[in-house]
């Protein structure tokens, strides 16, 4: 079996004149005409890839990106009638799909010219006047960032960096790239580790960057839960098939003065099957058909949504690592909470603790004041989450939230109830900032 | 489904090793067939000169055979030179005016399929234009048919006689009035070279002008107007001997800047290539 390799350089160039001397010792060679229109540069399989996407639309026969990138590598490659087939059975499927219109047009209209760009040429132009270049270009930019997916696949046999452990009662968990504009949906394996399910196409704030102030257009960064389910019914037209807010913002975020509200997943307007990749206020926002797939597997009040700006794939073995010392600091408080020695156990907290209404000072006050009363404690730690904010934020620190069940008896008190933790890495030990429910 | 159908014929147009050869009367088929062979023969071995200069001395002698000019193009862009590969393939469409007219036909409905679609990619108000395609005479069956199939180490050579379609005096009616309402409609569209097509090797242009006085003439003529629409009426076939015919008519032609209504007489001798026009004046 032989295998063409494509460089491929996806760009704007849809078209080069592929010949028919593609004999297989032949490698496919198509060069770049627009380097800007995407800037990594690396050889893959053109086999593999078809293969790959073939294998996405078996599983999901409404992805409908995967038939768009199967036209984009078929026409790239010289087969424009095969690239044809796939858009007008595409087309018919997703009638709102604008992107998909623009690369047939350009398909089309390659049998008579060359076509060099996505979406550039003097037919185009003739038809669309200044007041669509925003559109235009917003198309492209969709495109760019869709066939980006072609070649980053920073996920292969690699372990999510920011999803560290899910609880048993937590199933999957959804992590955001910013900058690649992809969704990931995890799910959690028996043997604890996570299992890649399927990845979306997402639009993003109209600015790059975290959002700090109401109305400033960003996505925040961070660790957030889905907290509920609104129907579309409740909604207006924009927001889709419905929306799952998160809880943006979150504890870490109100402390650090962060403002806004209202940061939802949710789907797209009739009429548009999908939307430029930096469109939104603020939201995340997926197509319809892919927020209905994610419908079946997120849980409001349970799932977890990490935002970052470039998700981080670490191998399994620096995961366990990671994971494992987490479990042991969280281990390491537990005990020495349990152990009645309050001074040991405050050592856990950092300089700049706070819980709602306390401080640091405060807060061993009132631990040191308790402990006087103690003579038993047992402490249980069970349906452990740790979820880790992305390591390039600006306070450049290492941030997990852990998240648990936390059964607590003494001789005077007992309770059992859920808990997050934020822990920041201090002199090489982690140290708990924030404390609540 | 009609959109793939064409794309599949546009390719085929293009690329297929063409399966119909119309070699001229001197050379028998089998001489052409010996001839393409050895030009693929030496193109297998990598003798890109010698298989050049082979396949460029069959389109002389079969211009109608269009694997030579695809094969010639294989060649000339597996050297990188792709202008001279386009230019070839399209010598190789333009040879067979039934091929140039579905080629140019196609490329219209292409160009408005596209504008349809980049209106929809963009939300536009695109108005809709009415794609005006040429319509084809009757093909003429040529006499011998020599049908190249070139795949690989498999040559086969299979000479197929057509069934020949005897020329009674209702098909020579027929076949002559497709010719004409063809020759009208590329000038409608202002097709020039397929214009041009029609008019025989032979043909002796009115007032003593040179042919190519004439064609410069022509081309002026067609594609000067912004548009141009020209009908036939009260169509008279009168079938001659030895091949010719005689066909007058009421020629009605309108453009942006002109409008006249003449009576013509054509007369028409058959070749391989169908009718063509040998002389042609007004009445």
């Amino acid at each position: 079996m032989h295998s063409r390799i494509i460089h491929v350089v996806f760009c704007g160039l849809l078209l080069t004149a592929v010949h028919a001397a593609q004999t297989d010792e032949t490698p496919l060679q198509l060069a770049s005409l627009d380097k800007s229109y995407l800037s990594t540069d690396v050889r893959i399989e053109a086999d593999e890839v078809l293969r790959q996407l073939d294998q996405r639309l078996q599983t999901q026969p409404t992805d409908y990106e995967a038939s768009l990138l199967k036209a984009l590598l078929k026409f790239k490659s010289g087969d424009r009638a095969g690239a044809l087939h796939i858009l007008d059975a595409l087309i018919k499927r997703a009638p709102d799909f604008h992107l998909a219109y623009l690369v047939r047009g350009d398909l089309l209209l390659s049998q008579i010219r060359p076509v060099s760009t996505l979406g550039q040429n003097s037919l185009l132009a003739s038809l669309a006047g200044q007041q669509y270049q925003t559109v235009l270009q917003n198309l492209r930019d969709e495109a760019r960032v869709r066939l980006r997916v072609l070649n980053l696949r920073p996920y292969e046999n690699k372990m999510p960096g920011q999803i560290l452990a899910l609880a048993d009662s937590v199933k999957n968990a959804l992590l955001v790239d910013k900058t690649n504009h992809r969704l990931y949906l995890y799910q959690r394996q028996a043997n604890g580790e996570l299992q890649l399910q399927r990845d979306y196409y997402v639009s993003t704030g109209k600015l790059a960057g975290d959002k700090r102030i109401r109305g400033d257009l960003r996505t925040p960064e961070g660790v957030y839960f889905v907290t509920s389910w609104i129907p579309p019914s409740k909604l207006p037209d924009k927001y889709g098939i419905g929306a799952f807010p998160v809880n943006y913002p979150n504890e870490l975020d109100r402390h650090q003065g962060k403002t806004g509200n209202g940061i939802w997943l949710h789907g797209t307007e009739s009429d548009f099957y999908s939307r430029p990749p930096l469109d939104s206020e603020g939201c995340v926002v997926l197509t319809n058909v892919d927020l209905q797939a994610l419908k079946q597997v997120v849980t409001p009040g349970v799932t977890p949504v990490i935002i970052t700006p470039r998700a981080t794939w670490v191998t399994k073995q620096a995961w366990r690592q990671q994971r494992q010392e987490l479990l042991q600091a969280l281990e390491a408080w537990r005990r020495d909470w349990q152990s009645l020695d309050v001074e040991r156990y405050l050592s856990h907290y950092a300089d700049d603790f706070w819980a709602r209404g306390f401080n640091l000072a405060s807060w061993k006050k009132r631990k040191r004041m308790l402990a006087k009363s103690k003579t038993y404690q047992r402490v249980r730690l069970s349906d452990i989450s740790l979820l880790a904010y992305p390591t390039a934020t600006e306070a450049k620190q290492d941030i997990v939230v852990a998240r648990f069940r936390q059964s607590y008896q003494s001789n005077n008190f007992s309770s059992d109830m859920q808990k997050r933790l934020y822990l920041k890495r201090q002199g090489g030990e982690w140290r708990i900032v924030y404390e609540g429910r | 489904m009609l959109r793939s159908v064409l794309f599949l014929s546009g390719i085929l147009a293009i690329v297929a090793v063409g399966n119909a050869a119309a070699p001229r009367a001197d050379t028998p088929p089998a001489t052409i067939r010996n001839q393409f062979l050895a030009a693929r023969d030496l193109q297998q071995q990598g003798e890109a000169e010698q298989a050049i200069q082979r396949y460029q001395a069959l389109i002389e002698t079969a211009p109608g055979l269009l694997a030579a000019y695809n094969n010639l193009a294989v060649i000339y862009a597996s050297q990188g030179k792709l202008d001279a590969a386009r230019e070839v393939l399209q010598r190789g469409i333009r040879a067979r005016p039934e091929f140039a007219t579905l080629y140019d036909n196609l490329n219209a409905v292409f160009l408005e399929l596209s504008r349809k679609d980049y209106g929809h990619a963009l939300r536009l108000e695109v108005k809709p234009r009415k794609v005006r395609l040429s319509s084809m005479p009757y093909p003429h069956a040529p006499s011998s048919v020599a049908s190249v199939t070139s795949q690989g180490a498999e040559e086969t050579i299979a000479t197929a006689q057509p069934a020949e379609v005897p020329m009674t005096d209702d098909v020579m009616r027929q076949t002559i009035s497709d010719t004409i309402e063809g020759w009208a409609s590329a000038w409608s569209a202002q097709e020039v070279e397929l214009y041009l097509s029609f008019y025989a090797k032979g043909f002796v242009p009115p007032g003593g002008l040179s042919r190519s006085a004439w064609e410069k003439q022509r081309r002026q003529r067609l594609s000067r107007p912004k548009w141009v629409k020209v009908r036939l009426k009260e169509i008279e076939v009168e079938p001659g001997d030895k091949g010719m015919a005689r066909v007058r008519f009421l020629q009605e032609y309108r453009s942006d800047s002109y409008t006249d209504r003449t009576r013509k007489e054509l007369d028409l001798l058959l070749s391989e290539q169908g009718w063509r026009i040998v002389a042609e004046k007004s009445l």
